[in-house]
């Protein structure tokens, strides 16, 4: 795989040049998104505590809400159907919301009472405990909502967690060394025809100190020709040949 | 005299009867027997040996089957039977008595079914949810009248309880008002008319009974002030108007429990009216406050509700034993029930704050 990536590339400074922006800007999201993810991490492990802490209290209150349904029971007799005649419309509602984590959206349960002091049942007997059953059970009730809505939260903050990892270890192991890669071979195919352009330059400058040479050597040759007769009918007129005369003013 | 030299002509037998009955309601003893079982099984095997009369009802109540909702209904069972065999044997005034104690399990049933049939709901599983003391025949013909008026007008033909709705209820009441509100209203005419009866039998009957209704009726309008107290849309004369005229606090202490607005307050007049009845429940109340295990005015209410009745088995020749039998039976299903619901959700610590000791 690395080597198709290579063979892509036409081997330039230009391409060189958007390489190398291109690793900066790899390494650059390589860390925010690191980042990101401990965020994300962090906020998972703070809140897997506070589930658990959550799901053991849970055992107790609801074995406490229904156990003062024994105890209203005990005064009031069964008065359920009473309950069930006097609701008319919900009176516990649950409204969806979004929480924002390193960008990621969250989902989240808000329980709302609509009407937290209920209603008038058992007047003559075991309002009171009734009174009471019904605190306990909004307790329960608000305790599980909250649960709900911690555990929705958590399973959609793992699948963010899973995606930003996969992208942090792409870049990490994928991208970031493939254009690494790219880079060395660019590099290496420039540093070649350096290289080719040195010895072309080292041969041109053989060839051409060859021919010095050599012109020095018919230089050599001729001067051993005319000595100094030649070198005084250097300096005569080359049109005409012929001497001038010395001009005196 | 005339009570003693003619009551066993009539009501000896039954009388008889009823205290034989008495003679087997569950002691401290046997409760501790009870609240010692480690399982509902073993509650079980307790209460079926031969010293009580519920072997045969909870025999076959095994495994999955046993559980307190039926436990208890099992239990109430033989009380019925029982009930019914009293019941069977009276005549003349005994059985219009017993009458009278039926009629409070008719009005719950009867309001019951009134609200369901209005909203349509399936009359089988509404009757199954009726009490069988409270259970007479023309109350199925009440619950198919098409419409809110001419239900209405079969209750006053058709049922004993029509003197009751005439007098408080009217057809616009059926619709618009809660099941509670409506048991309330018919509750307090009942209790007027059953002191009405047993003061018109005269004798050591109307003596007792005078004295266990009056202590209701307190007992209903204490627990009406200190539970409506939260709810402050309910006028002090629709509170006022739940109270029967008659009771120890009536009627000042009546209109000043209604007025009350907040706990304290009432509990303060009880302690200074009242010191030495109500006052001393409060005490007691104040004395655990707090904790756990305490308990509310009414379970104390309740408590000594129940004290009244076994005193009425002190007394001889009148017909409250039958009242008071039934009340201290109903305790005592209640006391296994919570006995049983205990075990049940695993708070045997918490069995001694509702067990009553009859005897």
């Amino acid at each position: 795989i690395r080597t198709t990536m290579s063979k892509q590339v036409a081997p330039n400074r230009m391409v060189l040049q958007s390489l190398k922006a291109k690793r900066v800007g790899a390494k650059k999201g390589h860390g925010l998104l690191k980042k990101k993810a401990d965020a994300l991490k962090m906020k998972l492990r703070r809140m897997m505590s506070v589930i658990i802490e959550h799901k053991e209290a849970m055992g107790g209150v609801m074995a406490d809400a229904f156990f003062s349904g024994t105890e209203a029971r005990y005064v009031a007799g069964n008065f359920l159907p009473m309950v069930e005649e006097g609701v008319k419309k919900a009176t516990f509602v649950v409204r969806g919301g979004q929480e924002n984590v390193a960008g990621v959206k969250i989902p989240n349960f808000e329980p709302i009472n609509l009407n937290p002091d209920g209603m008038a049942i058992g007047m003559a007997a075991g309002g009171a405990r009734i009174k009471q059953s019904r605190e306990k059970f909004t307790t329960a009730l608000e305790s599980i909502i909250t649960l709900a809505s911690m555990q929705t939260s958590f399973i959609k903050l793992d699948e963010a967690i899973k995606v930003t990892s996969r992208r942090v270890n792409a870049l990490e192991h994928v991208v970031i060394p493939r254009i690494e890669e790219t880079i060395a071979f660019v590099l290496g195919e420039l540093d070649e025809l350096e290289r080719e352009e040195f010895f072309r330059l080292k041969m041109v400058q053989g060839k051409k100190a060859l021919r010095v040479e050599e012109e020095e050597k018919i230089l050599k040759a001729f001067e051993a020709q005319g000595g100094m007769a030649g070198a005084a009918s250097s300096a005569r007129n080359l049109i005409d040949d012929v001497v001038d005369a010395d001009i005196i003013f | 005299m005339a009570n003693l030299a003619f009551f066993n002509v009539d009501d000896g037998f039954v009388e008889a009867v009823a205290r034989g009955f008495r003679g087997r309601i569950l002691t401290q003893a046997d409760y501790q027997t009870l609240c010692q079982a480690e399982s509902l099984e073993d509650l079980r095997i307790n209460l079926s040996t031969a010293e009580f009369d519920y072997g045969p009802f909870i025999e076959d109540l095994q495994g999955d089957k046993l559980e307190p909702g039926v436990l208890q209904k099992r239990l109430n069972e033989c009380l019925i039977t029982e009930f019914q065999y009293l019941r069977s044997q009276a005549t003349g005034d005994l059985a219009k008595f017993f009458d009278f104690m039926t009629y409070q399990f008719m009005i719950d049933n009867l309001v019951h079914l009134i609200k369901g049939a209005l909203k349509n709901e399936d009359i089988n599983t509404l009757l199954e949810d009726c009490n069988p003391l409270g259970f007479f025949e023309e109350i199925k013909l009440v619950c198919s009248q098409p419409s809110a008026k001419e239900m209405f007008d079969a209750i006053l033909v058709d049922t004993p309880l029509a003197e009751y709705f005439v007098e408080c209820l009217s057809i616009e009441d059926l619709t618009e008002l809660n099941v509670d509100t409506m048991k309330d209203k018919l509750y307090k005419q009942y209790l007027t008319a059953f002191m009405e009866f047993s003061q018109s039998l005269g004798g050591t009957t109307a003596e007792v009974m005078t004295e266990l209704l009056e202590f209701e009726a307190d007992r209903r309008a204490i627990n009406i002030a200190v539970n409506s107290i939260a709810f402050a849309d309910i006028a002090t004369v629709d509170k006022q108007k739940l109270n029967p005229d008659f009771g120890t606090l009536y009627p000042e202490g009546f209109i000043t429990l209604a007025e009350a607005k907040d706990e304290n307050q009432i509990y303060a007049y009880l302690e200074k009216e009242f010191g030495d009845t109500f006052g001393a429940l409060v005490r007691d109340m104040r004395k655990d406050e707090g904790t756990e295990h305490a308990k509310c005015i009414e379970e104390l209410l309740m408590d000594y509700d129940i004290h009244l009745h076994t005193l009425s088995f002190y007394q001889q020749f009148h017909y409250g034993i039958f009242y008071s039998y039934m009340k201290l039976k109903e305790q005592e299903i209640r006391n296994i029930h919570w006995i049983a619901e205990c075990i049940n959700q695993n708070k045997k610590h918490r069995i001694n704050q509702n067990v009553v000791f009859i005897f």
